[in-house]
């Protein structure tokens, strides 16, 4: 699992993710979520190159989300391929961290 | 890609990930189950709506061991209803290893169905005299659960007779004190029976998956158990059904499960899914070590858990709000 952090205009910090966000790698990216989530506001993570996501893999988004939230930042999602989008739709995670499919738009609801 | 495909993806990794793992022992306290290949491992898993998932040696056959007790509990329900039952055995986890020599002191019953006192107390019940018609009754109920024949192993079974002075001695000791009737030998020929059964993991699987399917079996659609009891099944497999390793297994599975000697545990996922594992080195507590990790694994990955935060507590609450 790649994880990279690239910082855009306007203060976003966009998480680039890529490869399985399962058992085996949720706890790396639970601890580099961690530390974007302890210093940044605006946050994009690109789940465009995520191929499986599962339960422990949707915690490591959940609980940074709520963190960035709780401190009045905004996290959003991009561009889940069908499974992921699947996964985020039926736990209802959706609801709590909005997703969006196209760059623009994500970027639009970070501003 | 489907969703099975998925499960199928994680299974097959899960156990190419612990198919190595050379820890525990083999069970030597029966000797015929000393004979196990310790290098078996299976993985099998069935959805309520009759979808089957298999890795690794699924097809190998091992006796059912301890995970006859929820099925026995069960059928006693049915047979005599929750107020007889509970005058016999308790729901309490007791903490102590599988074969503790222990009754609850305040009750004089064993402390639950999912140790050696209880199931042999529910053996009682549910034996008949002479024997062999009650071992037939399980056997059969086992049968319409997991889809197809299975039949007693013989040797395990005579290895168990003999050596099983443990029991023996447990079963004197609630006859003793009056929780079970004097039919000492019938009843331990009945529980030694219903743990000397042989299964496979997809045996195991569907059994569980019947379960969670409110007793009908999800392939055959045969009805099997009276759904009004599962409840009550699964719960004291969710407190007890690991022994003294349960409330590890609760904190970090969070399933009802039973596990047994020969190396097999059997998880339930309610209304939605039969999940067994053989392997047969077990670790101090007497579970299977393979079967402990690709078990927390599957529940990990999956959201298995009863208190993942994408559980959702009740569907019906639901509609009420």
């Amino acid at each position: 699992m790649a994880i990279t952090t690239e910082e855009l205009a306007g203060g976003i910090t966009r998480v680039i993710l890529e490869g399985r966000l399962d058992v085996e790698n949720s706890p790396a990216v639970d601890s580099s979520m961690k530390v974007i989530a302890g210093g940044r506001n605006l946050v994009l993570v690109d789940l465009r190159n995520v191929s499986f996501l599962g339960s422990m893999g949707l915690r490591s988004l959940v609980a940074p989300a709520l963190v960035i939230r709780g401190r009045g930042g905004k996290m959003v999602l991009l561009g889940p391929n069908e499974m992921v989008a699947k996964v985020l739709k039926v736990s209802g995670v959706e609801n709590m961290i909005p997703v969006h499919h196209e760059l623009q738009s994500a970027l639009a609801a970070l501003q | 890609m489907s969703e099975l495909s998925h499960v199928e993806q994680i299974v097959e990794h899960i156990y190419q990930k612990y198919r190595n793992i050379d820890e525990g022992d083999v069970a030597t306290y029966i000797p015929e189950l000393a004979k196990a290949n310790p290098e078996h491992f299976g993985i099998c898993l069935v959805t309520v709506d009759g979808r089957i998932v298999h890795a690794g040696e699924w097809e190998q056959e091992f006796t059912i061991q301890s995970i006859c007790k929820p099925f026995a509990f069960q059928m006693a329900l049915e047979q005599f209803g929750r107020d007889d039952t509970l005058k016999r055995v308790g729901v309490e986890p007791s903490g102590e290893a599988f074969n503790s020599i222990e009754l609850d002191p305040k009750t004089m019953r064993p402390f639950n169905p999912m140790i050696n006192a209880g199931a042999i107390a529910i053996s009682s019940l549910i034996k008949t005299e002479p024997p062999e018609l009650g071992v037939q009754q399980f056997v059969a109920r086992m049968q319409v659960a997991a889809g197809r024949p299975l039949r007693i192993d013989q040797a395990v079974l005579a290895s168990e007779s003999l050596t099983g002075n443990r029991n023996r001695a447990i079963a004197y000791l609630m006859l003793n004190c009056g929780v079970i009737d004097g039919e000492v030998n019938s009843t331990l020929e009945q529980y030694f029976s219903q743990c000397s059964l042989l299964v496979n993991c997809q045996d195991l699987a569907m059994m569980a998956a019947t379960l969670a399917n409110m007793g009908t079996n999800p392939v055959t659609h045969e009805r099997v158990f009276d759904f009004q009891y599962i409840k009550d099944v699964l719960t004291v497999m969710f407190t007890c059904g690991l022994y003294d390793h349960a409330g590890e297994w609760a904190y970090r599975v969070g399933l009802p499960a039973k596990s047994g000697v020969a190396g097999g545990i059997l998880g339930i996922v309610n209304r939605q899914l039969g999940i067994a594992v053989y392997s047969p080195k077990l670790d101090a507590k007497g579970n299977s070590v393979r079967g402990i990790l690709a078990c927390r694994d599957l529940a990990n990955e999956l959201g298995l858990h009863a208190f993942e935060f994408t559980n959702i507590g009740s569907n019906f609450m639901q509609s009420m709000l």
